[in-house]
């Protein structure tokens, strides 16, 4: 163990940096300044950049943390819901009348921005870069635009300056030893508040400041990208053990924000970033990524042992054989917050679907393992369709009609394509109105709006369930938009996606190179298993009628227990069983090439995956549903298979996930599967996972996010949590410790093992 | 033809790499502690899930034989009446009756097992299990060589107690044994087993000399053989012989409650070596150079 990663992971879980925190002072505000709202808002972030508390933890090399939190009570409540919401206030009174709507604090967030942007150039070739452009644009909002990024990063440069000089008054206190590494850390901050970082240190730390700089202008949700391709490009003749130290503090860094607590209380009991680090894979020539940065990161996860952040790992045929190795010890040892990525089939799905070769070379992960192109690519989303929702309304429609089974699952896709194509066409009428924004025309985004083409309250449709943790917050009586909003730029951020600049267009207004959207395909595994179920009881074994099905689900199967259980024992999906596989990949495949049938007005493309819901929020809503499942009981994340129903354990769920082509999806997809921890307990435990990883992906297999657990610690853990505080599980798009989770969150994982 | 009672797929403890494992059943040994009760007789059963069963009589309605009764939410299965007609199964809305083995031609086997193929690799295989797979020898033949032909690695997994001669059938065949050893002591094994150890002994310094991977495994149970001076005896023995490794394999009570299923009266409860015993006899083995996995 390094005593340095040792040292700073004490201080992290008792959060000593906590101290420093203070709520944001109401009087904060830029709203009455006299600039465009765009530039309002910058001076918003600089006003945090400039006057939040400093912090220096006593064996911190990387420094930086955010202390500004914004405050929940009674009086806050339109403001924020989160503790990390924080932004002074910029909206002011002329804004709202003429947008006709208050969107101030908003942020879809779900970016992967590419810092090497800012890495590479410096903050003074930035600002640089900007005055040039300026000199360039033609429109006014593209000067507001510009001017908005200057705004910004003079702030950032301002809060690293700050930090250096708070080094070295320290530095003046502190011990021989603790001296010497403080003005090291005033000589890099001075260094990199102008200049582009000359080393790995360097590179390091303003990888840090940046990423602070985003969370802060996002409030949350915003990710690493491939950070071993970034650093890796600042090393010289460091060695192994220098770099796992180096990555290990900042891997550290990024569970800064655990003890920041939502509002709801009841989705993960506490503050989940949920953010995501890329590693292995291909570089953008299509060579093998992995390096020296890359196997420090393993190695220093080794010692790190969080829940966050969460690692892709990119398994690619190029990759040295220590790679995969390293990483299925982290797995076999229940580090849990890692999924595996069939890296050849990605690709090849994202460059099939039209996405350039390099860029689909050098795709990273947004939340909830969303696949985007950092700082090229920002997919999410444009809307989704539930198949589950649909399945139940074809259901109620067609209850009374004497059908074949055939007819039935006819009719059903028909359906499926009639929501795909209502919701990505408002999409795209938003999309239309923004794009005419940017280009001058201003009144076709009001027109639009007028007519009920889309609201900007919710650009993209069909995406409740995947929201229904955020949903449920409605009932306290804030509701916290998750979108992209003319009133709500994103200045900081943009700057860090490859085309703003050059465009002079912000990222929230479809600036960004490429111009692709995700599509979130929802709750899939209840439809394969309510199919199968009906082609069993009703049509093949004629047991009862779909009318009686549907009366069965209206009384949530009271009085219906036989029927239910012949229906939750017919075949299941993950069973490597074509009587329900085959019509399941047949409806991904419809689906899919149905949202691959669009493009927005921008040129993109819409990409389809099937996203990745909190199982026990999104399961609250769901009444119950044909394969016998009962009303707000869980539902399985994505393609996993539905609790308790797994028979032939993970060779079957593999099986049956690797049937779905895997060109039908390009921006998730995860196959979540559980293990017994004795599965791999013995010597060769890994090279047993690895072989097994391996397979999969050569069957087909795109994706796998493995759980490795001793179910009678995780029973164990609930009557006795202080025992078992490292104990990590990943539940869907996130990883916890178990015991900071609720008790229904807690049990929705040990069913997982039923 | 011959019985099996399961297929376990991707099994990552029944022999090297990952597995499928085919259980086949009917046991010549009646060990007291047996955690596969379902594999002791040769014949076809029906077996009963008391949990899963709603208590809906469906299955006392189509049986002729009178085999379901239903009283006081209880529901009673005679077993001794079933004729395997299979109705109450067929009817059964939870799935609380099932057969317990099935009648299979080795090609079907191979064919299901066939589906794990891809998660072979090098290493990996197929297993056959039991009960005690040298049972059925002659199907067991048949469904190595079905293997052989799609160039599975093949384990078995026996007690040893079975004829020579069957063993010189099966090897040309078999890349792989998983040998159990459940005492060295005579009396010790036919108080606990049923049946004397001369001949598992004896087809083991056989086997021995085939150059063929034997992985020992020992089940450890104190009320018979997790004695210091057992274990050393069993562990002076094996570092005599060319075999892989010894695998512990301290008792669990899981195979108790399959016993009910399939109407066979409750086990007697034993005894796990602790912790500390368990480290004991794993430095046994290794002073006598013998391999723990």
């Amino acid at each position: 163990m390094n005593p340095i990663i040792t040292a700073l992971r004490k201080d992290m879980l008792l959060t000593k940096h906590a101290c420093a925190r203070i709520p944001l002072p109401k009087e904060w505000t830029t709203k009455d300044l006299p600039y465009s709202l765009a530039e309002r808002k910058a001076y918003a972030i600089k006003m945090i950049f400039e006057q939040m508390p400093l912090y220096i933890g006593e064996h911190e090399l990387i420094v930086g943390t955010r202390t500004i939190y914004g405050k929940t009570d009674e009086t806050w409540k339109s403001q924020s819901c989160y503790d990390y919401n924080a932004m002074p206030s910029y909206v002011n009174q002329a804004d709202i009348a003429y947008f006709g709507f208050n969107h101030e604090f908003v942020s879809k967030a779900h970016y992967t921005p590419d810092y090497s942007i800012v890495l590479n150039i410096g903050i003074n070739g930035l600002l640089k870069k900007l005055d040039d452009q300026i000199e360039k644009y033609q429109l006014e909002d593209q000067i507001q635009f510009a001017k908005s990024v200057k705004i910004v990063y003079s702030g950032l440069q301002i809060l690293i300056k700050r930090y250096a000089n708070y080094a070295l008054e320290l530095a003046e206190k502190a011990s021989e030893n603790r001296k010497k590494e403080l003005n090291e850390i005033a000589e890099v901050c001075n260094n990199i508040s102008e200049n582009p970082a000359s080393n790995i240190r360097e590179a390091c730390q303003m990888f840090w400041f940046l990423y602070l700089g985003t969370i802060i202008e996002n409030f949350q949700f915003v990710n690493f990208g491939r950070i071993d391709q970034m650093l890796f490009s600042f090393v010289k003749k460091e060695t192994i053990e220098e770099l796992t130290e180096l990555t290990g503090s900042l891997l550290l860094k990024m569970y800064d924000q655990y003890d920041l607590i939502l509002v709801d209380k009841n989705l993960m009991g506490k503050y989940s970033a949920q953010h995501n680090i890329t590693i292995g894979g291909v570089k953008r020539d299509g060579t093998n990524g992995c390096n020296i940065v890359t196997k420090a990161i393993l190695l220093a996860l080794h010692q790190t042992r969080l829940p966050e952040p969460l690692v892709s790992v990119r398994v690619n045929k190029t990759a040295p054989d220590w790679f995969l190795k390293l990483a299925s010890e982290l797995t076999v040892s229940g580090m849990n917050c890692m999924a595996y990525y069939h890296d050849e089939q990605v690709i090849d799905s994202l460059n099939h679907a039209g996405i350039q070769l390099e860029d689909a070379r050098d795709y990273g992960f947004g939340l909830c393992q969303d696949i985007l192109i950092p700082g090229r690519g920002d997919h999410y989303c444009s809307g989704g369709v539930n198949l589950t929702v649909v399945f139940l309304a074809t259901l109620r429609e067609l209850k009374d009609k004497e059908l074949t089974y055939q007819q039935f699952f006819d009719s059903y896709k028909q359906n499926v394509i009639r929501e795909v194509d209502h919701n990505l066409q408002a999409y795209n009428y938003w999309e239309n109105a923004i794009l005419q924004y940017n280009n001058g025309n201003k009144t076709c985004f009001f027109d639009s709006m007028k007519q009920g083409l889309f609201s900007p309250d919710e650009p993209a449709l069909g995406i409740t369930s995947a929201q229904a943790a955020r949903n449920e917050q409605d009932q306290s009586g804030s509701t916290e938009l998750y979108i992209q909003s003319l009133m709500s730029p994103l200045p900081f951020t943009s700057a860090m996606y490859h085309g703003c600049i050059d465009n002079g267009i912000d990222l929230t207004r479809c600036g960004c190179k490429n111009k692709d959207k995700g599509v979130m395909i929802l709750s899939p595994v209840i439809a394969f298993n309510g199919l199968a179920a009906l082609k069993k009881v009703v049509f093949q074994d004629k047991r009862c009628k779909l009318k009686d099905v549907a009366n069965a689900l209206d009384q949530n199967f009271e009085g219906y227990e036989v029927l239910r259980q012949y229906l939750w024992n017919a075949p299941k999906w993950c069973n490597d069983d074509d009587f329900v596989d085959q019509d399941a990949v047949e409806l991904i495949h419809i689906t899919a090439k149905e949202i691959q049938k669009f493009k927005t007005p921008y040129g993109g493309r819409h990409l389809s995956g099937i996203h990745q819901p909190h199982p026990v929020f999104a399961g609250r809503t769901m009444p119950a549903t044909p394969e016998g499942r009962f009303a707000g009981t869980p539902i399985p994340v994505t393609i996993s298979p539905e609790n308790g129903t797994l028979k032939d354990g993970p060779a079957g769920a593999m099986k049956s996930a690797a049937k779905i082509n895997s060109r039908d999806l390009q921006w998730n997809s995860c196959l979540m599967l559980q293990y017994y921890s004795s599965t791999f307990g013995e010597n060769d435990g890994a090279q047993k996972f690895a072989k097994l990883l391996k397979a999969y992906f050569k069957l087909g297999g795109v994706q796998h996010q493995p759980n490795v657990v001793d179910v009678d610690k995780l029973k164990d853990a609930q009557i006795h949590p202080e025992n078992y505080k490292d104990l990590i599980i990943r539940m869907w798009g996130v990883s916890a410790h178990f015991v900071d989770l609720p008790k229904d969150v807690q049990d929705e994982f040990i069913a997982r093992f039923n | 033809m011959g019985v099996i009672f399961d297929i376990q797929r991707m099994s990552v403890h029944d022999g090297p790499g990952l597995r499928t494992t085919v259980f086949l059943k009917g046991c010549p040994l009646r060990c007291k502690w047996c955690h596969n009760p379902e594999g002791l007789s040769n014949k076809i059963q029906l077996r009963y899930l008391n949990e899963k069963c709603i208590f809906c009589g469906r299955c006392a309605k189509v049986c002729k034989q009178g085999v379901h009764s239903f009283r006081n939410k209880q529901h009673k299965v005679d077993f001794t009446k079933c004729v395997l007609c299979g109705r109450c199964i067929s009817e059964c809305p939870s799935k609380a009756l099932d057969f317990c083995g099935k009648e299979c031609s080795p090609k079907e086997v191979i064919d299901f097992v066939a589906k794990d193929a891809c998660f072979y690799d090098i290493d990996g295989g197929v297993t056959f299990s039991g009960g005690e797979a040298m049972q059925q020898v002659d199907f067991l033949l048949a469904l190595l060589k079905e293997s052989k032909k799609r160039k599975y690695h093949t384990c078995i997994d026996t007690s040893g107690y079975a004829a020579w001669h069957d063993f010189e059938k099966i090897l040309p065949y078999t890349d792989c044994f998983l040998y159990d050893i459940k005492a060295f002591s005579s009396q010790i094994h036919v108080r606990s087993t049923g049946v004397d150890n001369q001949l598992i002994l004896d087809n083991l310094y056989k086997l021995s000399n085939y150059h063929k991977d034997i992985f020992i495994r020992i089940p450890l149970i104190k009320e018979y053989n997790a004695f210091e001076s057992e274990i050393r005896q069993i562990a002076v023995m094996l570092g005599k012989l060319p075999i892989k490794g010894v695998t512990l394999m301290p008792y669990h009570v899981l195979g108790r409650t399959k016993r009910a299923m399939i109407g066979m009266n409750q086990s007697e409860l034993f005894t796990a070596p602790s912790k500390d015993e368990m480290h004991e006899f794993k430095e046994i083995f290794q002073d006598n150079n013998v391999e723990i996995i």
